[in-house]
């Protein structure tokens, strides 16, 4: 793990400089959670282009490494992590992704699994800074290594304090444009089948 | 000797090679055409992107989004991203049709590849196309279909329309050869039609395009 203790805090967050503390919450909160389901939107906004592209759908997370992810509009996508595999189903057909041949979604797959399971701090390919305000954790995931700054300048990770789950992600490209992903209508323990996370 | 019977059966079956044109029709019109006549006309549009094609016996097949923006200036963007948000590549055309690549993923970034796809969107967007229409032709086997052809740096562009000017296709090639065709679902002159299918016939790759015709925040 990098820590960036040297980092400027965004407005309304101030720094975290010991983070054990945080550390020891985030991994308690990770051993009582099992499962999270929950609604998201995404936005990518083009900074060039002074325009954004939205949509929404819905996330599911089951222990310890399986993810759900679900676009239902304006288009259909769906994207199955499981086990360190990753499964597409787009309108045409199911495909298996080479998580060695892409570092895009072998990366996002070990961050969004990292973010759930809270082992965020913990990811070397980042060096990471921590924020705080009176609701949320902010976590500024830094690439520390040529192949992540070819793809992120900057992963925001918000964190609810109440659940110490993630609230808003934010993906930072070096050109300026982003992708911010928000949950809402978390639940969490309702025990979500095996059956969401094998796709055919 | 054998090289040069080998030869001699190679050209005898090149020069057979149907005519892909060979009922054309040579027709007047009684307004003359530019490739602007044909250029679409939109604000911005967004469609869902799924790659199909083969590279040896290796198959590949992966999907996207593909925003397309006119600009205020006179320019276009193109940027195709992944439906998780990151940028496979950001190209433009400014107001004289001058191509620009401002990003472009590291495994995307291929002179061929970029050159390909360039011709496509130019094709499509009508960029880069000499003012001047090379011929017009008319089939007559198909009494619906005009062709209307500008020449290209190799070959020409072939824009298939109806008899009221609706694009149905667009083909590249010569008058043998096809390398590129663009099957369009129907739409009104001047605007993108909400299907186009594009198929690079020598490269064995498609791209099928759908309209996305609501945002998620509308």
């Amino acid at each position: 793990m990098h820590f960036a203790s040297w980092a400027q805090a965004p407005k309304g967050f101030t720094a975290i400089n010991q983070t054990g503390g945080l550390q020891s919450s985030l991994g308690k909160a990770a051993h009582t959670i099992k499962d999270i389901s929950a609604d998201f939107s995404q936005v990518k906004e083009m900074k060039m282009l002074q325009d954004k592209v939205s949509s929404k759908g819905r996330f599911y997370f089951k222990k310890d490494d399986k993810i759900r992810i679900e676009y239902t509009q304006p288009f259909q996508y769906l994207l199955v992590m499981n086990a360190g595999r990753i499964t597409v189903k787009d309108e045409n057909k199911t495909s298996k992704i080479n998580t060695r041949n892409s570092k895009t979604m072998q990366s996002v797959n070990r961050i969004m699994m990292d973010c759930m399971s809270g082992n965020v701090m913990n990811n070397k390919d980042f060096s990471v800074a921590a924020f705080e305000n009176s609701s949320q954790i902010l976590l500024q995931l830094t690439p520390a290594n040529a192949a992540m700054k070819n793809m992120f300048a900057r992963i925001d990770v918000y964190i609810d304090k109440s659940d110490y789950t993630v609230a808003k992600l934010t993906m930072n490209e070096a050109g300026g444009d982003f992708t911010q992903m928000t949950f809402s209508n978390k639940k969490l323990n309702k025990g979500i089948t095996d059956a969401l996370f094998n796709i055919r | 000797m054998r090289f040069l019977i080998f030869a001699s059966i190679l050209l005898l079956l090149t020069s057979c090679r149907r005519e892909l044109y060979k009922h054309r029709e040579e027709i007047t019109l009684s307004q003359s055409y530019t490739a602007a006549s044909f250029r679409p006309h939109f604000d911005k549009v967004m469609y869902r992107a799924v790659i199909d094609g083969k590279i040896g016996i290796k198959k590949f097949h992966f999907s996207g989004l593909l925003y397309i923006k006119n600009q205020d200036a006179g320019g276009t963007r193109v940027v195709f991203q992944h439906e998780m948000g990151q940028t496979f590549f950001d190209f433009g055309w400014d107001q004289n049709d001058s191509f620009s690549v401002y990003s472009i993923m590291q495994q995307m970034n291929q002179t061929a590849l970029i050159k390909t796809l360039k011709k496509d969107f130019e094709l499509l967007l009508l960029k880069n196309i000499p003012s001047k229409p090379g011929e017009v032709l008319h089939f007559f086997k198909n009494h619906e279909e005009y062709y209307v052809s500008f020449p290209l740096e190799k070959g020409f562009g072939f824009y298939v329309t109806d008899r009221d000017r609706n694009l149905l296709r667009i083909e590249n090639g010569d008058s043998k050869h096809r390398v590129i065709s663009m099957k369009l679902s129907p739409a009104s002159a001047h605007t993108l039609s909400d299907r186009i299918q594009i198929d690079h016939l020598n490269a064995g790759f498609t791209i099928d395009l759908k309209k996305i015709t609501t945002d998620a925040t509308e």
